[in-house]
């Protein structure tokens, strides 16, 4: 900038540190909780680290330890997490992909229709229709399984609308070139408009893994058999205890676990991230 | 080597807009024919139709009598350059050259050959493993021609390939353009609105306004006797002077002069007088004009002289004389021409009115 | 609204587009549909049948007090985070920008909450806040506060908003970062020439200029609070005590699948589709101006 203002520029650091800490402030609680026995919690929550170190993700990562006398497949769970995030993100990209190429680039009876109805769940977040939903999918016999975590939330709309928007701006001159050197659509979209949308797929590609990993409410509603149980889910069950000594070292434990492979994901893929996410807004 | 045949081809826009009005042109084979006109004369449209990637309204495109209408671009065997280049951006530049053929399954010996060979002709050798964004603008044109070049096409189609060229690089091009289709001799349709561009590089010139043809023929046939006042000042730089005149008993009345002749057959009333500024001559005495230079542009080699008439009426003209004329702002000056210069035009059609068949013009000046 | 280009294909479109189309079908507008049709129903006690009653579940609703109590409930949320959140990413990123350097490692470290599960961040919160054993909890008694968010319903309602801010303020400051540095620098300099501080530019030039990403922030906050806080509230306080913390979304959980009132629960949950209906056509008239038809 212009002006130098020495002064100015070290508060707007130390006002920036002190955001970075507040924000990681319950999370170095946690890690800390993690390090001590279950005793140290009966008055207050220590603030620095205790003896136990990494025993409890251990413990907790090889099955070998207990949640009130009934064992936790904490590793199960987080396969589950993985398994599901994956197969909504792959899903949501793939058939959002090809949605956004019909809508831009053909045109067909019924369209507008589909661009509508497509529009229209933007209005349905899951929270707006779990009763019946829940129904639908009793129905159809996806109870506690995998493709009932994963189908019914595999159709929203942005990324139909972020690959829209993208499509709409590839050059007609590129298009044009393509047709001129013999592409038909299919080989126009894998050899052309594919590698173009690298940077889009990679950002959506993180903001649906996250929302996928994250998901609550539904897999709550559908999943009754432990098999089934997500990590994220996990965690409210530990919580949810009210007999007993709250074994908070497991829980923190738990939850870090449970926060890692998103945050991951975000620091490593930031840019694309980034730039996807206020992109698709835009 | 093919021919190109277009009968009566419309087009007509959903929202009524008609672009085209039952155009007629036929192409020879190994022929530069240049589309030229102003913006949103048509001839970008007319380009497209033949390329496949507008609709045909109505009327039939025959690429060596062979019905196309209906193919698609890729089905048509033609090859286009475009203004913007439109090569693949993720792609290098050996695969954009290479890609056209890939998708005709030419093996990949083939493939090679080709390629190596036609960036050999356009000294692209060095770049082909380089993508297009570390390319220059004359560096992606090029390459934008070898991807045509190399799929050996029927017919070369270039839409305004020089527009975004610098003025230096253009003028390089529009040579490197002209050689190469020389030595390929493949029929080639060129759209631009650059008059020079038109009049260098055409062997035939077709001139194009609101979607109709309103000339084809040789450049200089076209230059010498421009069938409208519309070609007339739009080939030609600076463009031909116009004039309003009038055909009396007498003859031509302009600005107080006369060119008495046998003008039988052309009915009196107001007509339209064209003068290049290149035919003026100066000339102290027996001179037909007398105007005053109120601005001078130097170009070096001319000298470009905006000038208004002495008279009452005051028309507006620009002459050109050699650069080094010994001539001032405020200066009067006396100009003739040679008549074989003077070209007329009917007021109401804009049409070239013929006057050669007219013999012995006598001339007789008298001006206050 | 498509490209200018297309291509002839009579079948392809319509092979891409099933797909989607299918499980929209299936899992959105079907439920959806049965959701409006519930809520003209009435169940009998063990679930057998059902009967036709009109708009009974909508007046029912109307009258109830704990309804009604509800939407205050939601809103006094929906408005507490959005305004935090925004507040307090808007400063982080004011700063953020005007040092430049050092901006991305910030942000790093600022907009990993994103991707934190909101029941995670409940987790966390909850451990902090705990009656007994919470860090905040004893710097609040050292300030005087007594705070028990499972007794008083205004510490469980902060406690949710605060653990909400939390997750926001990461995604607020996304934006505002990226709106504050596509302000033209020569704007900022010319007013620097002028003699403006860094405070006064902000104020004058970079705030008023990145309005439409303000203002499509303040929806998106809004919204956010209002239907995507579930698990966050289920977590945390299961809307206790005594419905204190009990937003829209989670009575509609409540009261269909822990109260088996259906008929109830599927009348709400069309009154907030209808509520998501209004706030998503707003949303796209005045803040996305990009759905071009």
């Amino acid at each position: 900038m212009v002006q130098r203002r020495p002064l100015f520029r070290i508060f707007c650091h130390i006002v920036l540190m002190l955001g970075i800490v507040s924000i990681a402030f319950p999370v170095w609680i946690a890690l800390v909780a993690t390090t001590h026995e279950n005793t140290a919690f009966a008055t207050t929550t220590p603030l620095w680290f205790g003896d136990l170190g990494f025993s409890v993700f251990r413990d907790l990562l090889s099955n070998q330890s207990t949640f009130n006398n009934s064992s936790l497949p904490i590793s199960k769970m987080l396969l589950n997490s993985l398994v599901m995030a994956l197969v909504i993100t792959v899903g949501k990209l793939t058939i959002s992909i090809m949605s956004a190429y019909a809508v831009v680039f053909f045109r067909f009876p019924g369209r507008m229709l589909a661009f509508w109805m497509i529009f229209f769940t933007l209005m349905l977040p899951v929270e707006v229709r779990i009763i019946p939903t829940f129904e639908v999918v009793t129905n159809l016999n996806m109870l506690n399984s995998f493709s009932g975590l994963t189908i019914p939330l595999i159709a929203s709309a942005t990324a139909t609308f972020l690959f829209r928007q993208f499509f709409l701006t590839v050059p007609r001159e590129l298009i044009e070139a393509a047709r001129i050197d013999g592409a038909g659509p299919i080989r126009f979209f894998f050899d052309i408009l594919l590698p173009l949308s690298r940077t889009n797929i990679a950002a959506l590609f993180v903001i649906t893994f996250i929302y996928g990993w994250n998901q609550y409410l539904w897999p709550l509603l559908i999943t009754t058999d432990v098999q089934y149980y997500t990590i994220v889910m996990g965690i409210k069950q530990m919580l949810g205890v009210t007999d007993g000594v709250i074994e908070w070292n497991k829980i923190m434990a738990t939850t870090i676990i449970a926060m890692l492979p998103p945050v991951i994901v975000v620091i490593a893929m930031q840019k694309a991230f980034v730039k996807g996410l206020v992109d698709a807004e835009k | 080597m093919s021919t190109l045949t277009l009968s009566n081809i419309t087009k007509l826009y959903p929202n009524g807009y008609q672009a085209i009005h039952e155009l007629n042109l036929d192409i020879e084979e190994g022929e530069m024919v240049v589309l030229v006109g102003p913006s949103g004369c048509g001839k970008s449209t007319l380009l497209r139709m033949i390329a496949g990637l507008e609709e045909i309204t109505s009327g039939e495109l025959q690429i060596d009598d062979h019905l196309v209408n209906h193919l698609e671009p890729g089905e048509r065997d033609i090859a286009m350059v475009f203004q913007n280049y439109a090569l693949y951006p993720h792609m290098s530049i050996y695969d954009n050259m290479a890609y056209g053929l890939r998708n005709r399954k030419t093996p990949k010996k083939e493939i090679h050959r080709l390629v190596t060979q036609v960036a050999d002709m356009l000294e692209l050798s060095e770049l082909l493993e380089r993508k297009p964004k570390q390319l220059s603008g004359g560096q992606k044109q090029r390459v934008a021609m070898g991807r045509a070049i190399v799929r050996e096409p029927k017919v070369f189609l270039f839409d305004e390939p020089l527009s975004n060229l610098d003025a230096k690089l253009r003028v390089q091009m529009r040579l490197q353009i002209k050689k190469l289709q020389r030595r390929l001799g493949t029929t080639s349709v060129y759209v631009t609105h650059d008059q020079v561009e038109a009049m260098t590089l055409a062997d035939k010139l077709v001139v194009l306004n609101k979607g109709n043809i309103e000339q084809v023929g040789r450049p200089l046939d076209i230059y010498d006797r421009p069938a409208s006042t519309f070609v007339a000042s739009f080939i030609g730089s600076p463009a031909m002077n116009l004039f309003d005149a009038n055909i009396t008993e007498k003859g031509i009345e302009f600005e107080h002069s006369f060119f008495t002749f046998n003008h039988g057959g052309l009915s009196l009333g107001r007509v339209k007088l064209g003068i290049r500024p290149e035919h003026f001559q100066i000339t102290a005495h027996n001179s037909w004009l007398k105007v005053e230079v109120e601005l001078i542009e130097s170009l070096g080699a001319d000298l470009l002289l905006y000038c208004k008439t002495t008279t009452k009426i005051s028309q507006n003209l620009v002459v050109r004389v050699e650069g080094h004329s010994k001539i001032n702002i405020g200066d009067i000056l006396g100009l003739s021409i040679k008549l074989e210069n003077l070209h007329l035009f009917d007021s109401n059609t804009s049409k070239r009115i013929n006057i050669e068949n007219n013999v012995q013009p006598i001339v007789k000046v008298a001006y206050a | 609204m498509s490209s200018p280009v297309t291509f002839n294909n009579k079948y392809l479109p319509f092979a891409l587009i099933a797909p989607q189309i299918l499980i929209t079908l299936v899992f959105f507008i079907l439920p959806a549909g049965q959701a409006i049709f519930q809520s003209f129903r009435l169940e009998d006690a063990f679930g057998l049948s059902s009967e036709f009653v009109g708009l009974e579940n909508f007046i029912n609703l109307y009258n109830d007090s704990y309804y009604l109590d509800t939407f205050i409930t939601t809103l006094q949320f929906s408005i507490s985070v959005a305004f935090l959140a925004l507040i307090s990413a808007l400063i982080l990123s004011a700063f953020a920008e005007h040092i430049i350097r050092g901006a991305t490692f910030y942000r790093t470290f600022l907009i990993w909450p994103y991707a934190v599960a909101p029941v995670v961040a409940g987790s966390l919160w909850l451990f902090l806040f705990d009656p007994t054993i919470g860090v905040v909890t004893d710097i609040l008694h050292w300030v005087g506060i007594s705070w028990n968010p499972t007794l008083n319903g205004a510490h469980a309602m902060w406690m949710v908003i605060i653990t909400s801010t939390w997750k926001q303020i990461s995604y607020n400051f996304l934006f505002f970062l990226a709106a504050l540095q596509s302000v033209p620098k020569s704007l900022l300099e010319a007013a620097a020439i002028d003699g403006s501080g860094p405070i006064k530019r902000f104020m004058s030039i970079s705030f008023p200029l990145i309005s439409p990403t303000s203002f499509f922030l303040l929806v998106i906050n809004f919204v956010y609070a209002f239907f995507d806080t579930f698990a966050v509230i289920h977590a945390m306080t299961q809307g206790g005590p005594s419905n204190s913390t009990s937003t829209l979304v989670y009575k509609v959980y409540h009261d269909g699948f822990i109260g088996l009132d259906i008929g109830s629960s599927a009348a709400q949950s069309v009154i907030l589709m209808i509520l998501v209906a209004l706030l998503t056509v707003f949303q796209f008239k005045y803040v996305e101006k990009k759905v071009a038809y």
